[in-house]
């Protein structure tokens, strides 16, 4: 299996394997850096705006994985697998809806808020948009698991569970925020197969520390 | 490959705190559902399945201190506790991993109008873990599992693939959540909980009841710790995505019908060797429909379904553990339980509902789970 | 409260609170159809404008099923929320 694609996104700064593909140092906010940064994709897409924050930052980071690869008609829809990491859960979305109901005399919960308390949502989003069918999983570690990741993918690829993954790490708490997406598919299907990396923990660790 | 075994379990809801008082209620069709008027978890009554907190202080006080562990943690523990004390399984041996599902765990920290003792960090769902497992003495970083309504299902086809690869000899798979204003909020602005006892496939369905509770399923390599003649095996599972819509559910049951089929396709059976499927049912007039397309496009039309939702509500993360463990035990009594709530058919596909306690030699169960953000998933347990 | 002005205001209402990016109010015709073909609103936006209307009107609406008569155009709503909103 190779890594045929990653992006990672943090600081302000979107880099595509590793080549910056966005950047600003006009916003210094979250939710204006991501909007910024789906712009810049000349998508149509009026959903991404009722998205909460960890939704868009992992849907951008997938449209970035995902752009010009037509890996939906590659792949039978239900064999392309989501395994995603994160932290704080949708921590900055509970805070939210908290405070619509810790009042009583303005209690008023919001069911587009609450939707978004449940982390796995981000990844509900990346399969609307793309049509996959596949297998969904999310993890919550406390750091970054590379180890976790790798040996879970390849588990789920031997048990031909799937055959190809978007796979990694995504965690907003206020300000602090990223994502780190790798596309991962087998040689037999990647036509300059010598031009990436092997899918291992190595390696994925590599690209997530470049 | 290495097989992996049914060694232990328990179930803790609104009906008991062991699994045998679970299956003598359900036996017996006794709910735990109630009217709940309760302001500090809603502003109006509603219906739901919520366990004695007096009950879980004394219950947990003999094992711990209460003082140290939340309501959440003290649930999990307990009835992690209470699996692994008629079991041979080493919590605490290197060997064996501990694998949390939950959708919201400690979320009730973030209620700024209470005080509590608890650091900041225990609303983070692997700070939570980390208090579950060394409780234990287990020194392995536990894994967590947040797949929403999901969650159960998928912890235990994680810990099922682990545990083939012979990472691990054993598995500690525990899911709960607790009922909170936070949850209890979030539905009733989805409309979507019933105005009685929930009523799962029924023509007259008209929403889900919440429910807190946790379950245990202990799962082992070592087949020399089970009792062959009762053995229950995980044969293998899947997840899917509806790729349809974030919180409606699909309306022709795609993405339910590629879990099932993965499922069956893992654990080498086909449609024909079923004996039972325990379905998600919530009561959700959409959630039923889609389910009932899923079975019978995957061929299970004939296959008797219950859902257990009406007696103990829908526990989210608690779900699929709670739920496989009574089936499980149905599976070993040779018993399918009846759907409480259940009267009058009332879904698209003429799928078989058990609407009284029924005896039946089962070979191999399906159990499956769908949830928020288009997420489905099944696994299969065999004698 | 007139019609017309109800209108414009509901317009503006719904924009800020479907996060309907890139919209004007002007661009939402009062007779278009909210969900389906016409504005494409999904059953969450539908549960929000019931949110919207207790919040901002301080009308119930308990069963989400009639929302799809109330939520017809924003005409048909202005009028709904016009003969249902008790006097302030």
């Amino acid at each position: 299996m190779l890594i045929t694609r990653s992006v990672h996104i943090t600081h302000q700064r979107i880099t595509c394997d590793n080549q910056t593909v966005f950047e600003t140092s006009d916003v210094n906010i979250f939710t204006e850096f991501i909007k910024a940064g789906f712009k810049s994709l000349n998508a149509t897409y009026p959903k991404f705006y009722k998205m909460d924050s960890l939704s868009k930052l992992a849907f951008v980071a997938s449209e970035f994985l995902l752009r010009d690869q037509d890996i939906a008609q590659r792949y039978a829809p239900e064999s392309i697998g989501l395994v995603f990491q994160n932290a704080a859960s949708s921590i900055d979305i509970d805070k939210d809806h908290q405070l619509t109901i810790q009042d009583r005399a303005n209690y008023f919960p919001s069911p587009a808020l609450f939707v978004y308390t449940l982390p796995n949502i981000m990844m509900g989003e990346i399969c609307i948009r793309n049509k996959f069918f596949g297998e969904n999983a999310l993890f919550i570690t406390e750091k970054f698991d590379a180890e976790l990741l790798y040996n879970h993918i390849t588990v789920m690829l031997a048990k031909h569970k799937m055959d190809a993954c978007i796979a990694g790490w995504t965690n907003v708490e206020q300000e602090q925020y990223e994502s780190f997406l790798l596309l991962i598919e087998p040689e037999t299907m990647v036509s300059n197969s010598k031009e990436f990396r092997t899918f291992d923990a190595a390696n994925i660790l590599k690209l997530y520390t470049i | 490959m290495h097989n992996v075994f049914v060694v232990g379990q328990n179930a803790i809801t609104s009906l008991g705190f062991t699994l045998a008082e679970h299956i003598d209620k359900i036996k017996n069709n006794i709910s735990g559902v109630k009217r709940i008027d309760d302001k500090v978890l809603f502003p109006e009554s509603f219906y739901a399945s919520l366990i004695d907190n007096v009950l879980l202080h004394q219950h947990f006080a003999s094992i711990g201190n209460p003082d140290s562990y939340t309501k959440f943690e003290q649930l999990l523990i307990l009835s992690a506790h209470l699996a692994l004390k008629d079991s041979t399984v080493n919590a605490a041996s290197h060997k064996t991993i501990f694998i949390i599902s939950t959708t919201k765990g400690n979320i009730n920290l973030l209620d700024t109008r209470q005080s509590n003792s608890f650091s900041a960090d225990r609303v983070y769902l692997w700070k939570a873990a980390q208090q579950i497992a060394r409780f234990f003495g287990n020194n392995n970083t536990p894994i967590v599992i947040s797949n929403a309504c999901i969650s159960g299902v998928v912890a235990i086809n994680f810990a099922n693939d682990l545990l083939n690869s012979g990472a691990y000899d054993n598995a500690v798979v525990i899911g709960g959540d607790i009922a909170t204003e936070f949850v209890v909020s979030g539905f009733q602005s989805f409309k979507s909980m019933s105005f009685g006892i929930c009523k799962p496939f029924d023509a007259h369905r008209d929403g889900l009841n919440l429910g807190e509770g946790a379950g245990t399923i202990l799962l082992s390599t070592q087949a020399a710790d089970c009792d062959a003649k009762q053995s229950i095996k995980v044969l293998g599972g899947a997840s899917s995505n509806d790729a349809n819509h974030i919180s409606g559910p699909s309306r022709t049951g795609d993405g339910l019908y590629f879990a099932v089929t993965k499922a069956m396709k893992q654990a080498s059976i086909t449609a024909q060797d079923v004996d039972f499927i325990s379905a998600h049912g919530t009561a959700t007039p959409f959630n039923d429909d889609m389910e009932a397309k899923a079975f019978h496009r995957a061929g299970l039309c004939d296959v008797p379904i219950n859902s257990l939702k009406g007696y103990f509500g829908h526990t989210l993360g608690g779900a699929g553990i709670i739920e496989s463990v009574i089936s499980i035990q149905g599976m070993k009594e040779n018993l399918l339980f009846n759907t409480m709530g259940y009267e009058e058919f009332g879904v698209e596909e003429p799928v078989t509902i058990v609407d009284h306690l029924t005896e039946k030699e089962q070979n191999y169960i399906l159990k499956t789970a769908s949830g928020f953000g288009g997420c489905n998933a099944a696994v299969i347990f065999a004698k | 409260m007139e019609e017309k002005e109800l209108i414009d205001k509901l317009r503006k209402e719904i924009i800020q609170q479907l996060n309907l990016e890139d919209m004007n109010p002007e661009d939402i015709d009062p007779d278009l159809a909210l969900f389906g073909e016409g504005l494409g609103l999904d059953s969450i936006d539908a549960l929000e404008i019931i949110v919207l209307l207790e919040k901002n009107y301080g009308i119930k609406i308990e069963d989400p099923k009639q929302g799809k008569t109330i939520f017809a155009s924003i005409r048909v709503l202005a009028n709904y929320i016009l003969t249902h909103q008790k006097p302030q």
